[in-house]
């Protein structure tokens, strides 16, 4: 029986379908946000379903590509800077491999920017 | 300009198995000129062959080692021929022969590895922030997550495996992840790079925190609100090959049903 009804606030109580709700709020974390694999286990003696929360999935992931380029050479600069991006490609849109934890199923880019500076003989680099 | 590919590949053969080298032994093995016992005797009494009679006692005793190895490959010959005729005899030969292919394989991946790393040394050019341009789990030319302003050179290439694991919250998330990137520099200021999570791993140790689960749960079975039939529901898991059976043998249902239904405070 859940603890808080998805109806909100009165609402009834749901038994069976879903494990013990906690949460009154979307809780994800960013990058998987649909994690969280529910496997039927069977059915009380009331004839209710039971579903439990399976806690690890595993699967291939995500390809990433990217490039980057050197605007400044930190071997004739002691201030070095570079410029770059990259695009993710999702390994599946599905809501199964969104599920399992695999993916997000989105496509995402960003573009990189480092600045450097080297010394002490090249010995000491920060980025 | 340093225009030189750092890199250096060279692959090599070698003749491994899990005993040793295989080369030293063929040279081992190899047929002496065995000279006749006259020539031996004769060569003991005169004081002035004693060089030459040393190289001919020496040649004896490898004669004899060749002889010990060819009786070693015939029996064994023969215990592979006795093993061929009997089946389980030849299922534990192809066992042992997997066995020692796989350690073949590692220890000559490993010989690869290190001579990599050797000759990758060995290479010395540049400064050494040249000479130490590693990949980020990303990909692309820096180090762990971090990338550098530096990039790879023309024709420089970069390959990288990595295990790569973190923790999230909310849900107590560990994710494992074993991501495998290439990185070519393109031009002595361009690089390109590939990157692949070949497998992920995601554990959470809080589920009940997650939204997740509440979403799945709807996405599959419909909207809570409304309660199903036992009969569509199984249906549903039928669908999707949800492995009741064996979850029931665990006795795995019984201890989260007992979690997951808590009492009616309603009545």
């Amino acid at each position: 029986m859940s603890t808080i009804s998805p109806a909100g606030t009165g609402g009834p109580l749901v038994a069976g379908l879903g494990p013990a709700i906690v949460t009154n709020q979307a809780n994800f974390y960013n990058d998987l946000p649909f994690f969280g694999v529910v496997d039927f286990l069977g059915f009380d003696g009331l004839g209710r379903p039971v579903l439990g929360p399976r806690e690890s999935a595993n699967g291939s992931g995500d390809v990433y590509v990217g490039s980057k380029y050197n605007l400044i050479d930190a071997n004739r600069h002691c201030f070095s800077m570079a410029l770059g991006g990259y695009v993710k490609i999702p390994i599946s849109r599905d809501d199964g491999a969104r599920a399992r934890g695999r993916t997000n199923g989105e496509y995402e880019y960003g573009p990189i920017l480092v600045f450097g500076q080297e010394s002490a003989s090249h010995r000491l680099r920060f980025y | 300009m340093l225009t030189n590919a750092t890199w250096r590949l060279s692959f090599c053969f070698l003749g491994l198995t899990d005993k040793g080298f295989l080369w030293p032994r063929a040279q081992a093995a190899k047929p002496p000129m065995f000279p006749a016992a006259a020539e031996v005797r004769k060569a003991v009494q005169d004081p002035y062959t004693l060089v030459q009679t040393r190289d001919l006692e020496r040649s004896t005793l490898r004669f004899s080692r060749y002889n010990l190895i060819t009786k070693k490959i015939q029996s064994s010959c023969a215990r592979a021929r006795l093993a061929l005729l009997n089946p389980g005899g030849r299922v534990r030969m192809l066992q042992e022969a997997k066995m020692q292919t796989m350690k073949t394989s590692t220890l000559a991946l490993t010989l690869l590895i290190i001579s990599g790393s050797a000759l990758a040394q060995e290479n010395q050019f540049g400064n050494i922030a040249e000479r130490q341009r590693t990949s980020t789990v990303l990909g692309g030319t820096g180090m762990f997550n971090t990338f550098s302003t530096r990039t790879l050179y023309k024709g420089e290439f970069n390959f990288a495996a990595f295990w790569n694991r973190f923790n999230r919250d909310p849900g107590g998330l560990r994710i494992d992840q074993a991501p495998f990137n290439f990185t070519i520099g393109l031009t002595n200021r361009w690089e390109l790079w590939v990157d692949w999570v070949t497998w992920q791993k995601t554990r959470s140790n809080n589920p009940l925190l997650l939204s997740g689960y509440q979403y799945n749960a709807v996405r599959l079975f419909g909207d809570p609100v409304q309660i199903h039939s036992a009969r569509r529901v199984e249906a549903m898991a039928t669908r999707h090959s949800f492995r009741v059976r064996e979850w029931r043998e665990a006795g795995y249902s019984q201890r989260l049903a007992a979690s997951v239904l808590q009492p009616d405070s309603t009545g």
